[in-house]
Order: C-alpha cells, then structure tokens, then sequence
C-alpha cells in the first residue's frame, strides 16, 4: 500500500471577539480512513462541504490535521518536518482545479515546468530546462508556447503545464483537484486522456477528488463516496456504479444528468429532499437522515458503523446491518 | 397545429471590444422560438452562447456591440426599443433572465424580502406593503422553498446556493414573465441540487406555459429540460433539433464528437474520444467552416466558404458541407 | 512582459494624451536632475557659490529668464539645479520607504500568527500620527541636511507601503500557486519572494509614483519651515521660502520654484494614473472604447 490514511480528522475552529475565543468547530473532515494502493487510481466524490479537498490539503501538507494519521509508504508523515517533509513533497504532487490560477501569473511556462527540477534535482540549469522542454512536449505543448507567459494559454493548455509541473519530480502520489471541472467537454476529454497515458507510462497512483460522477467512474479504479466529512460508502468503481448501496451514494449517481434521450423517461430519479446541513453542527446519529428516503429511528440516534458487504466494499449504513 | 412565434433572432452579429482586439462572438445566428416551447443553447465556452442570451434582454456589458441582425419578440423590435421602454414593457414583465452565479445578482445589503417588493412594486405596482408581502410569499412558496417565512428576512450571503437560485427564480417570474431565459442556471450547484432546480425549472414551465430559453455547456442537463436543442460552436448555428433526434441522430461532427468526449463507462472499457486542437481565434475572421481546423472530415471546401444550413429531417437543421444535396 | 503586452501597452498609452503627457514631464524631470549640473547656465550661482550685488533682484529678462534673488544669482540657473535635489529627494524616501514597507509587510503578511500581530501593531502606530507631523518631530530631532530630511520623510511614510503589502500578500498568499510553489517544497524566503512579491506589487507601483511627487511637495515643506535642506542648497522649498519674504519686492523668486513643484507633481499623478490604466484590464477595456 502506497498511502494509508487513518482516522484522519480536520476541524476548523470557529473563532469569534478580538480574543479569538473559539466557539465551535466546523467538522469539515470527521474520522476518515482509506488507503490507496501502488498503481492506483483512487477517487474521492462528493458534494461541496463533503470535505474531500480537506482530505486532499491534508495529504499535501498544507493544513495540519486535528487528529489521525497519514502513512505513506509505511511511513508517519503526519508531522512530518525538515527533510522528511521535504522527501515527501517530493513524491506527492498535486494539480488544482483551476489551471491559470495555479500558474504564477508572472513565470513564463518553462520556467515554471522548471522550478521544482532545478529545487530538487541534481542537475545544471540547461540541463534541468532541457527536461522541462521534454516534460512540456510530452503534455503536448508545442515549442513556441513554452516561453510565453500562463495568461496567453487557454485552459486546457494551462492545465497541461499544471500536469508537467506534477510530474517533474517524476512523483509516486499525484493528488488530482477537480483536474478538469474548469474545462470544457472537449478539453476535458482531452485532459483525462493525458493523464491516463501519463498514469501508465509512469506507473504512479493519483488520488483524484471529484465531483463529477462521470469523470470518476471513466479514470478510478476504487472510489470512495462522502458526505459532509464522511466516508459513506466505498468500493471497486464499476460495483459502486452498477451497485451503490448507500442511499446517498445512489442518490448522487441517480441525479447525473446524461445525454441520453431515453433515459430520462426510463429510470425514475431519486432527488434528496433540502440541502446538506452545516459541518458546524451536523445532525446526529447518521449525517444524511434528515433528507434520507429510508431513515429509521436508529439512524437519528446513533451512527452506523462502517460494514463490508463484500470483498473490497463497505457501507456505512444502518441498512445494511442485520442479515 | 399552428404555433405562434414568440421569439425570433435574425442573423445576429455581435462583437465585443477588448484591448487585444474586436472578437467576434456570434456570427448569423438565426433562432424561432415557439409559445410554451424550450430551446437549449448549447456549446462551449466562445460559442457566444451566452452573449445571446443577454442580447435578447439588451444586457450585453459596454464593450459590445451588435453589429447586424435583429431580435424580435412578439412583434416588438428589442433592438429599437428605449432603454427606459425596454425596463418598463419587456425586462421582467415579458422577458426575464436567471443567470449562473445568483448571488452577484443581488445586492448584499438587501433581505430577500426587500428584493422582491421592490421586484413587485415596481413591476406590478402593488404599493401595499402586506399585499406585497403576500405576493412575494407566494413566490417563494412556488420556488419551493421551505420556511418562506425565514427566508425573507434572510440576506443573500445566509443563503445557500441552490436557495438563491430557487429566490432569484422566484423574482424572475414575479411580474409574469412569458419567456424566461436560463443561463446556465445549475453550473454552479452540486449535482443533487442541480437535480431539484431542474425539476423544479420543467414544473414551472408547464404550470406557467413558459416559453425558455435554457442556455447550457452540459448536453445532459439540456436532454433533461428541453424538447429543442440547438448546438452553437464559435459564434455560429452547427446544428438545430428535437431533443431526440439530436442526441439519438446526430448529423454535425461537431456534435457527434461533443456527445462522444463525455465519458460513460470505465477506461478499461473503452479510450475516450476527444477532439484535437482548440477553438479557432475569435479575434480573426474566419473564412470557411470554424470546425474545419478540427474536423476529420475536412476537404477543401470546409475551409474556404461557409457551409449553408441544410435541412436533413423534420425541422433538423445542420450546417455541414457533408450534406451538400448529391 | 513579453512583446505583444509591450506594443498592446504603447498603443494603451497612445489612445490617452494625458498619459503621454505625464510620461513626458516625468521623463524630462528625471533628465533634468541628472544634467542639469553640467548645463545650468550660472553654475556657480546654481550651487549659492557667489555673491553680486550689482545684480541684485533683477525681474526676469533675456538674461536671466526667471530673474535674479537677493544675493544677485541667477534664479534660473538654481531652480534647473533644483530638478537634481527633488529627484534625489523623491528617489530617496520612496525608495527607503518601499524597502522598509516591503519587508514588514510581506513578513507580516505571510507568516501571520504573533510575528504579523506584532510588526501590524507597530506600523498602526506609525499610522496613527499624521505623516507630515511625523516627518516635522522626526527632521526637527535629527537636524538640517539633506539625508536627515530623506530619511525623516522615509520614516513617516514607510508603514503606508507596509499595510499595502501586507493586504496584498494576504490575498495572494491563498491563491493556488501558492499552494502549489509549497507542494514542490520550495523554501519559504523562495516563495515570499519569487511567489508573492512580484504578485503583489501592482498597487505599490502605482501608489510609489503617485508619491514621488508627496515627497518633494513634502520636503519642500520641511524647507519652507526651516528645517528640512539647509542654504545654500537650491531645493525648491527652500527656494520658496527665501522668497516668501521679499514677495512683495520680488514676486518672481517664489513664483518660478512654485510652479516647478506644481509640473512635477502633476507629472508624476498623471504617470500613476497611466500605471493603473495599464494595470487594471477592467479600465483597459473602456480604454479602448473611448478609441473606437
């Protein structure tokens, strides 16, 4: 296993008065606990304020997590410091979802494709450019754009430097921020593509966190659903798709508009009721009952524990634990 | 069964001016809109799409202008209108507009309740604060919104997303609207609230016998409200269809590609389409078909003259040199 | 800047007369200050070196364009000298007082937590006094001269860049590069400085050229009290001043130094409001409205 998280926890005081009395605690990341294997591609899906990039930030080291711990290759990196920390960054990479502005706006392409290889590598300035041409020929960047500057590309050629940028340090990890949510069908696609060649010329993991199920279900190979700091349901991609278990995961999956003429009269849709609640004070028991079509007594009082219905797929859902 | 036209778009041409030079967002695009019927926009980002959305409610920013063409609704030419005629007879009464991102629609420092009464009373005239209030009550209730009550002593910011789009839905249609236009009302929300806002946009359709325009990048979202599509690409019309026949039948490359770059089963399974290149620039004219640079299908012809609208099937429409008549 | 955002800015410039005007009067004001020792007419009478009481007090003429003072020197020659002392002056305590801002502000701006609360608190202080006050008590203690006089306006002016900075970094410091400049591992003095200065100096340019001109306004001022440029120095303050006295004798000695100032601070105001034009695309769009 190439990185194991464990009952990681990520709560933002809510500070409050010219004292920075805390008041409470918005619970964006509540107990989480998954891994993602060597050559993998693991995605994590929810909604906005499900916390799935807090679970990114924390994998990347920019926020510090409450409680848990983050293992990478067997190793604690929690707090992991100095050169430690160093050697790690530099075998995580990430991609943000918004391509120019993860750009410096004032670094011309290939120096920014260079940065990170003349921070780390053992090599001369020509030669480290000399790799950052290579990195921005293989994302399919031609030779003239390389010396020009993030506001003069499009999207998807931006997010291609972001891709190149990642991949420099030739990383085990790289942790996918809604890679293509800013782009076009069409670039998208184009974009998915790279990162899958890219996935298997270099044989590294990507933790990808989505929001768009049809994206997650082209690239994943494991997905793990969550709502509002909650890991609900988890499996191998095509068993979730074909079989979600979890209310709210197939609630989510029913809801995906598609381009298909008939499908939209054929399978009913089911529509949650309201609006997920605030991570400041979520409902008790299990997070989705107040909108959940199937919420028991048991589900308000108490919450369910995280089951495994088979190999390789867990729910945690207080249907699924009897029988 | 003959239906009246409730809007139609002439050949319009719009051009914005930026320091880097005149761009030319929609080149010719011809629209009929008939009464209680709902017509996707769809295209990517530079298909002018919005542009003439915001055209149609003469909102376009400063730096456009309209070059050629004509808008005309229910006889009324919307581009000869006075600015002061155009907010008193059509914006809000006759033609209204939801936009993608409501909350810089409102101004923060108003409740919702206070943006609704100055909504009605100056669209309706109901200067009577409780039968004003009532109304707007009313309004929320429609949206579907819970506790309308709450709501309208609520601020914008307090407000989630998906409420704020159901609040500025509510005072889009307060003055009774017949042609609502949506752009890209759902981009924003989450998927599971995208699904409730287009339930609830498709019931108000019928229930109001609205005419919509629904403006969109997401070919699924426009299968799910509408009975026409219409695909735009670089400021022109590729194709113009039933809903079915677009998505079952598609006859542009264009289209073909876009339905096919968006992904449905696992990689294993299949490699995903896509189409190569970019969006040509907009700033240059452009003398053949703007797919030309990116179409497999290009010959010589594609990339010299603009290729005509041909009519394939019942009112679908394509512009391709591909279906020249043999 | 590459060369299609050089000439898209030049052709900017040219859509707006009052640009170029601008630009003009700072460029041959910034020419000025560095010729005008080697081309000044009466040299002598420029640095205060002589003495003539045969021509004392002459209007202007043909011979001495904007007269003569008290002491028979050539008033033209000693305000084209001038040029040279308020660019010294102006470089001087905008270009300390953007050192000194810059770092407190980026500091403070970056590393937040007690160090910004701290360094924060200590340029309110400064804040809360009126800067003119403060450059009074600051060039009062530290005596006549013209680097005490650079470094009193410095003083008083440097926490107005700090807080600049400091609310520019905290905006920038969220954005994605940010976090993606710290996923590479980069160092943290690497990411202040290569990061988030350059991303963060638009507003200062724009505010440092409106200053230049507020510093020689202000250091002819602490001239104009009698303690800011010590005579014979020919600062325009102090040129103003010798001929408050006598304005009634001689109108010319305050009038010519006067409105030196008044071209140079129009000058650079004008300079700042081409610098946001050009950095604002917002304006630069309606830029080009108004040239079609």
């Amino acid at each position: 296993m190439l990185l194991n998280i464990l009952n990681l926890k990520m709560y933002f005081p809510i500070k409050k008065g010219i004292f920075g009395r805390v008041v409470g605690y918005v619970k964006a990341v509540d107990d989480i606990t998954f891994s993602v294997n060597l050559n993998e591609v693991y995605s994590l899906v929810g909604e906005s304020g499900s916390g799935k990039s807090t679970v990114a930030r924390c994998i990347l080291k920019l926020y510090e997590p409450t409680s848990g711990r983050i293992l990478f290759e067997g190793r604690d990196v929690t707090y992991a410091r100095g050169r430690e920390l160093l050697e790690y960054r530099m075998k995580i990479q990430a991609v943000f979802q918004n391509p120019y502005l993860s750009l410096n706006p004032r670094m011309r392409i290939i120096d920014i494709v260079a940065e990170p290889i003349l921070e780390h590598m053992d090599v001369d300035k020509a030669d480290a450019y000399r790799i950052a041409l290579e990195l921005l020929e293989k994302v399919g960047l031609s030779d003239e754009l390389t010396r020009r500057y993030p506001s003069s590309l499009s999207g998807g050629q931006a997010q291609r430097v972001a891709i190149a940028r990642a991949i420099a340090l030739k990383p085990k990890l790289v942790v996918l921020d809604e890679p293509t949510s800013a782009l076009d069908v069409s670039l998208q696609a184009q974009i998915l593509n790279l990162l899958e060649d890219l996935y298997n010329e270099y044989r590294m993991s990507y933790l990808l966190i989505s929001h768009d199920l049809s994206v997650v279900r082209y690239i994943s190979d494991r997905v793990g659903v969550m709502y509002l700091g909650k890991l609900v349901e988890e499996s191998y991609t095509e068993n979730l798709f074909e079989n979600p278990l979890h209310p709210y995961t197939q609630a989510l999956i029913s809801a995906v508009p598609e381009p298909d003429a008939t499908r939209s009269k054929l399978s009913k849709r089911i529509v949650l009721p309201g609006e997920p609640p605030s991570a400041i004070s979520p409902p008790s028991g299990c997070r989705l009952n107040p909108r959940c079509p199937h919420a028991m007594d048991i589900c308000r009082r108490e919450e369910p524990p995280i089951i495994e219905i088979e190999k390789g797929h867990t729910v945690s859902c207080w249907l699924y634990t009897k029988a | 069964m003959v239906r009246d036209i409730i809007l139609s778009i002439n050949d319009l041409h719009i051009d914005y001016y930026t320091p880097d030079g005149v761009i030319r967002a929609v080149r010719g695009v011809s629209i009929e809109l008939c009464k209680g019927e709902s017509l996707c926009i769809v295209g990517e980002s530079g298909s002018g799409k919005s542009t003439i959305g915001l055209a149609t409610i003469r909102a376009l920013p400063q730096n456009a202008v309209i070059t050629r063409g004509a808008i005309l609704y229910n006889d009324i030419d919307i581009l000869k209108l006075s600015e002061e005629e155009m907010s008193k007879r059509v914006r809000g009464k006759e033609i209204s507009i939801v936009f993608q991102d409501p909350a810089a629609m409102f101004n923060p420092l108003f409740t919702v309740g206070e943006i609704l009464l100055d909504v009605i009373a100056t669209h309706l005239g109901i200067r009577d604060r409780r039968k004003a209030y009532e109304y707007g009550i009313n309004m929320l209730k429609l949206v579907e919104l819970p506790d309308p009550e709450r709501v309208v002593n609520s601020y914008p910011h307090e407000l989630s997303g998906g409420m704020l789009q159901r609040v500025a839905i509510a005072v889009a249609l307060s003055a009774n609207p017949k042609l609502l236009i949506a752009d890209e009302p759902t981009t924003m929300l989450d998927v599971t609230i995208q699904a409730q806002i287009l339930d609830l946009l498709k019931r108000l359709r019928n229930e109001l016998s609205l005419s919509m325009i629904f403006i969109t990048h997401n070919l699924g979202v426009a299968a799910e409200v509408c009975n026409r599509i219409m695909v735009l690409y670089a400021g022109t019309l590729f194709e113009e269809g039933y809903t079915e026949d677009i998505l079952t039948n598609p006859i542009h490359p264009y289209t073909r590609r876009l339905l096919e770059c968006i992904p449905r089963a696992g990689r294993r399974v299949s490699r995903l389409k896509f189409i190569p290149g970019t969006l040509p620039d907009l700033r240059t004219p452009i003398p053949g078909c703007p797919f030309a640079p990116r179409c497999e299908y290009t010959t010589d012809i594609c990339r010299k003259t603009p290729p005509p609208i041909y009519e394939v099937g019942y009112k679908h429409k394509v512009s391709c040199h591909l279906y020249q008549k043999r | 800047m590459d060369l299609e955002e050089i000439t898209s800015i030049l052709r900017l410039i040219k859509l707006n007369p009052l640009s170029i005007v601008g630009i003009a009067i700072v460029a041959t004001f910034i020419t000025l200050g560095i010729i005008s020792p080697y081309i000044v007419p009466y040299p002598a009478d420029a640095w205060g070196y002589s003495y003539n009481l045969e021509t004392r007090l002459l209007p202007p003429s043909s011979k001495y364009l904007f007269g003569t003072d008290e002491m028979g020197r050539d008033l033209f020659s000693r305000v084209l000298l001038g040029t040279r002392f308020s660019l010294i002056i102006a470089i001087g305590v905008v270009g300390i007082a953007l050192a000194i801002g810059i770092v407190v502000g980026l500091i403070a701006g970056y590393m937040g937590g007690s160090i910004a609360m701290i360094l924060m608190r200590i340029t309110d202080m400064f804040l809360a006094f009126p800067p003119l006050l403060l450059a009074i008590a600051f060039a009062a203690t530290l005596g006549r001269g013209l680097v005490n006089v650079i470094i009193a306006l410095a003083l008083s002016w440097w926490p107005w860049y700090a807080r600049l900075i400091y609310i520019q970094v905290n905006s920038v410091k969220n954005l994605p590069f940010i976090d993606a400049a710290r996923v590479i591992g980069l160092s943290t003095t690497k990411i202040m400085f290569r990061h988030i200065l350059p991303n963060s100096l638009t507003p200062i340019i724009i505010q440092a050229a409106l200053d230049m001109g507020s510093a020689i306004l202000e250091a002819a001022g602490l001239s104009f009290l009698g303690i800011g440029v010590p005579p014979p120095i020919p600062e325009w303050g102090l040129l103003i001043s010798q001929g408050w006295a006598l304005i009634n004798r001689a109108w010319w000695l305050s009038l010519f130094p006067g409105i030196a100032i008044v071209i140079t601070v129009i000058g650079f105001n004008l300079l700042a409001d081409t610098f946001q034009e050009i950095m604002d695309p917002r304006l630069r769009s309606t830029m080009v409205m108004r040239g079609i």
